[in-house]
């Protein structure tokens, strides 16, 4: 948005009180009000006169927002059941729908190729309803459910996505009754009952093993087949609680209230504990036939079984059963049993008739450990040598700022001392694991070397877990910035779960950490679980009592990378927000955030706003951190790539070709980043006329993404084809058209069958085939683009328009002049209501056009 | 225990006291209702008629909540769910259309054809994501300074509600909402002009 609409914002209270004055008054009288306020304020003026001729618009822009889409998003006809029975999914053939619940469609299924022999229940997303929260959340259960295998959980037998791109699961198929019906319909004496509960209760203990919560356990997803075995179903509001974390976030209430347990109620952070609440709500219903009372102190079960009038059972629970489930039930989580297994544990304890172990004064335990606040900031620069330089120095600012806490001056004093040595130590090992290969670049080595040093910080320091932490978490931070993200996530877990577990989470490096972990983690490309990490820092910075600017600019700045493939608008929201804290402060970080806002303004094609932050943004690193520093090389390829959106190549060019070499010496050819700032550097080159350096770039590209990647790589394909589109302006034609071939091939191997990339070496051969004049072969390149486009993109998309005029210029070329006049006729009327085509083929198709009837001149305008 | 209640009023409390997962649950027994009335508002827009879309939203919150037709106040809730919903869908699958136009990503350039490909510009579909977008946009802003006004033009805009029907699901007045409906208009109109320069 521009300035005009800043005004409109950011004066908003102003201006509403004129617009409302103005309104106030019959038509006539307005325009003496407008030019009062002019002379006061002209933009205001200019402003309110704007207002007034909208409010008095009456086009219907926004009467009909929907219009254009509601056909599409709700198509008439399109009821569920949507898959009929012998439709196939994946691998699997539909049998019958079996119910709709949650957010899916669940249907029986079996293998289709019989590699399977039971039936399975199919859970497809319902249609209509995969918006990203949706997805999301279908999709952490499929995450969830693969990480468990234990016999009284349902499997997951297969996953994948429907021909319209809708995700499903496939589980194993459990037949039987809820495990409340089934005690009542098989008569089961209270230790029968027990017994059968103890599958569930272990059940629910390997899912907290594995670090999940299941949040909605009652009687009827506890499923008893006809063996007796007990499963535990739909892990659909189930949640990850964060590596090494004991907590959930709050704002999860589940959404079975009667199952619900106190903090799910009051909205408090959710943990195992909310599990084993729930747990003793089915032990209790299962023992005695119905819920618990909501009020304290509740009915003892001993006494509700004798109000009931049954006898035997009230002396049966009477004693243990109702402490094992007063334990259970407990409101504050911290005085229930601290586990599953616990509760199991004095479950099978007291079938055995050993003494349990709850208690009746049991007491309530809060501990809450607080160590000291430690100021400490993690490198952030991308260089090794720069990140170990300014460990130094800040070891040197730890040191001090600890040294001021009067208790823990000798022990911070130390801890330097002890780290500064271990440090210096490692840099000076031996690297027994010296790469091999020259290619890959002096920063390997230190990659190595780190790797090193983080075992042996873990051997060497067991003694001083907050230590360990504090430098593990330095040695994720510089894998993470040499882009070694697998082994950075795996150091930097270990530094959050040992910080966890010494009830450190208040203290400010945590936080950093938890920014370090979510960066590795979405650089092995699991977004979602990168988010709830940065998600949960958020929250955590946000209710500090005191905040810090810094920290929650940085955590802002954080979410805001994880959040823009599912979110852009709300990244671009939180990232204005970290600027504007930072605001202040200036220097680097507002550098580096002003960057990042212009990456996110263009995302959004709010080009302008883009071009002026990243303006800004290489103007405050040069001054702040030099004009070399890696990251004013990151925020000149932000601005060159920006102006390259807005087509003023002549300045990106060479923006992006300085910040390319910055990156080569600094960062390493080798790394992400790099490679990505060559392609960049290409594309720019080739649009700025410069092919043939265009094509030396794209093809170093092509090899040192094969090594990055592998051979097989996309990025190698995307290469390959930039490389033949910048061949064709040099006439090399044959290796053009043998590398779009290459690349055809390349994506078919490794890209979903619909997919519309893989029609774009196709879209090039055609272009070079037209050139040498071999239209026989031009027409079959066509046909096939046309059949893989068909019904994929609508008929005056660009690309459906330029396959129709290349196969008008391919007819043409062979003769058939008829054909060709109507297809060129028909591209050139939609070319005309459609602006994404660009001016080479609106020339190509119209040039074609005008030539019909004199073929020979059609391969002149080709060129 | 809340036992009087029927589980889309629980929900729809929830909904409306800030609670995130109450809005899944909910867009799943609505979601039929919330496509039949899409539908015939659409159908209702070709034929020039206006047809109150209150009638519809509230014929589906009749059938989810089964007996007891619900306090006013939940009905109410309901519209404004109905509202969110829809602009929530709208608003999703506007973004992923510009997705796919954009062909995505910060840090490649799409390639030189991709660039045609990425370009969904069928030109109607196209006006109208990048309105719907952006009134998303600028609504945020707008909730920020003021609610109500930012409820008015989601009842009306993506839910579809008459001014009377808006003034009653609001409880306030008809001329209220005239006054600020007319002013929210001539700001979203504002906003979106400006965001078409570009």
């Amino acid at each position: 948005m521009g300035s005009t609409d800043e005004l409109l914002w950011s004066r908003w209270e102003d201006v509403d009180r004129w617009l409302d004055a103005a309104l106030d008054l019959p038509p006539a009288e307005r325009p003496a009000l407008i030019e009062r306020l002019t002379a006061k304020d002209a933009e205001l003026g200019a402003l309110l006169r704007r207002l007034l001729a909208h409010a008095a618009d009456a086009s219907p822009r926004l009467d009909t927002p929907a219009g254009p889409f509601i056909e599409e998003l709700f198509p008439e006809g399109a009821v569920e059941p949507d898959l009929p029975p012998g439709s196939t999914v994946g691998r699997w053939t539909i049998l019958r729908q079996r119910g709709r619940g949650g957010m899916a469609t669940v249907y029986e299924a079996e293998r289709a190729d019989g590699a399977y022999q039971q039936r399975a229940a199919l859970k497809v997303l319902r249609r209509g309803l995969d918006t990203e929260d949706i997805v999301r959340r279908f999709l952490t259960e499929r995450q969830i459910l693969s990480s468990l295998t234990h016999p009284n959980i349902a499997r997951l037998l297969d996953g994948g996505s429907t021909a319209d791109g809708r995700p499903f699961l496939v589980l194993e198929l459990v037949e039987g009754e809820p495990i409340t019906a089934w005690a009542q319909s098989h008569d089961l004496d209270v230790a029968e009952r027990l017994t059968l509960f103890l599958g569930v209760a272990d059940a629910v203990h390997a899912a907290h093993r594995q670090l999940v919560v299941h949040r909605d356990i009652k009687p009827s997803i506890v499923m008893v087949d006809e063996d007796g075995r007990v499963r535990l179903l739909d892990f659909g509001i189930a949640r990850l609680l964060e590596q090494g974390s004991e907590r959930t976030m709050a704002g999860s209430r589940v959404l079975t209230p009667e199952y619900a347990s106190p903090e799910q109620l009051r909205d408090d952070p959710i943990t195992t504990a909310s599990d084993v609440y729930q747990l003793g709500l089915l032990l209790h219903e299962l023992l005695t036939g119905q819920r618990p009372q909501s009020e304290q102190p509740r009915t003892r079960p001993s006494r509700l079984a004798r109000e009931a009038g049954n006898q035997p059972l009230a002396r049966r629970l009477r004693g243990e059963i109702d402490l094992i489930l007063d334990k259970a039930l407990r409101s504050e989580p911290e005085e229930r049993y601290a586990s599953a297994d616990e509760l199991a544990t004095d479950v099978r304890r007291h079938l055995r008739g050993l003494p349990i172990h709850a208690h009746p004064e049991s007491t309530a335990y809060r501990m809450r450990k607080f160590f000291g606040r430690h100021p400490f900031v993690l490198p952030v620069s991308t260089a090794a040598v720069v990140a170990l330089a300014a460990f130094m120095t800040l070891l040197a600012v730890q040191n001090q700022r600890l040294g001021a806490e009067r208790d823990a001056a000798e022990a911070a004093s130390r801890r330097a001392q002890e780290t500064k040595a271990l440090f210096i130590n490692l840099l000076r090992s031996p690297d027994p694991y010296s790469p091999a290969d020259p290619e890959r670049g002096r920063e390997i080595t230190v990659a190595e070397a780190l790797r090193l040093g983080a075992v042996r910080v873990d051997s060497e320091l067991e003694t001083d877990p907050l230590l360990r932490a504090s430098l593990l978490a330095t040695i994720g931070g510089v894998l993470k910035s040499l882009g070694q993200y697998g082994d950075a996530r795996s150091v930097l877990e270990q530094a959050v779960v040992l910080r966890t577990a010494e009830a450190d989470t208040l203290s400010p490096i945590f936080s950093t950490e938890l920014g370090l972990l979510s960066g590795a983690i979405r650089g092995v490309g699991q977004l979602d679980t990168a988010l709830a990490v940065s998600e949960r820092r958020l929250s955590l910075e946000r209710r500090r009592d005191s905040p810090d600017p810094a920290l929650l600019a940085s955590a802002l700045n954080d979410l805001a990378d994880g959040i823009d493939h599912a979110d852009p608008a709300r990244a671009v929201q939180l990232q204005e927000e970290s600027v504007q804290l930072l605001g202040a402060a200036g220097g680097e970080e507002l550098g580096l955030a002003l960057k990042a806002l212009a990456d996110r303004y263009r995302g959004l094609g709010r080009d302008a706003d883009s071009e002026a932050a990243a303006r800004e943004a290489l103007t405050l690193l040069e001054a702040a951190v030099g004009e070399d520093h890696p990251n004013t090389a990151m925020a000149r390829h932000t601005l060159g790539q920006t102006l390259g959106v807005r087509g003023q190549f002549a300045e990106a060019a060479p923006l992006l070709e300085r910040s390319l070499r910055a990156f080569e010496r600094d960062i390493g050819p080798g790394h992400p980043f790099t490679l990505s700032m060559r392609g960049n550097l290409g594309i720019a080159l080739l649009r700025a006329g410069n092919p043939a350096r265009a094509a030396e770039l794209f093809r170093e590209l092509i090899s040192a993404q094969a090594s990055a990647n592998g051979a097989g790589h996309p990025e190698v394909g995307n290469a390959m084809q930039n490389l033949a589109a910048s061949l064709i302006p040099l006439g090399q034609l044959a290796e053009a058209e043998a590398l779009t071939r290459e690349a055809e091939a390349l994506y078919r191997a490794v890209l979903p069958a619909g997919s519309i990339v893989i029609t774009l070496p196709m879209l090039t051969r055609s272009e070079i085939q037209l050139a040498r004049g071999n239209f026989t072969a031009a027409r079959t390149t066509i046909d096939r683009v046309r059949t893989a486009l068909d019904g994929k993109l609508p008929p005056n998309h660009p690309a459906v328009i330029v396959a129709d005029c290349r196969l008008g210029r391919a007819l043409a070329g062979l003769g058939a002049e008829a054909r060709a006049r109507t297809l060129l006729d028909g591209a050139v009327s939609r070319m005309a209501a459609s602006e994404g085509v660009r001016d080479e083929h609106r020339r190509e198709c119209i040039g074609a056009r005008a030539a019909l009837g004199t073929v020979a001149s059609v391969d002149s305008v080709a060129g | 225990m809340r036992d009087e209640s029927s589980p889309i009023t629980t929900l729809l409390a929830r909904w409306s006291e800030g609670d995130s997962d109450a809005y899944p649950a909910l867009m799943d027994l609505a979601y039929d209702d919330l496509r039949a009335i899409a539908h015939k508002r659409l159908r209702a827009a070709g034929a020039r008629e206006t047809l109150s879309t209150t009638a519809l939203v509230h014929e589906a919150f009749l059938r989810l909540d089964g007996h007891s037709g619900g306090t006013w106040e939940s009905r109410a809730r309901f519209y404004a769910f109905a509202a969110r919903a829809m602009r929530h869908i709208l608003v999703d699958h506007a973004r992923r259309r510009r997705a796919e136009k954009r062909g995505g990503d910060t840090v490649c350039i799409p390639f030189e054809e991709a660039r045609d490909v990425s370009a969904v510009a069928s030109a109607d579909v196209d006006d109208g994501a990048a309105d719907v977008i952006a009134t998303d946009e600028a609504l945020e802003r707008l909730a920020a300074l003021h609610p109500r006004m930012a409820s008015i033009v989601e009842l009306r805009f993506f839910g579809g509600l008459t001014v009377p029907e808006t003034a009653e699901t609001l409880s306030t007045s008809v001329r209220t909402v005239e006054r600020e409906w007319t002013r929210a208009r001539a700001y979203l109109m504002e906003a979106l002009s400006d965001d078409g320069i570009h």
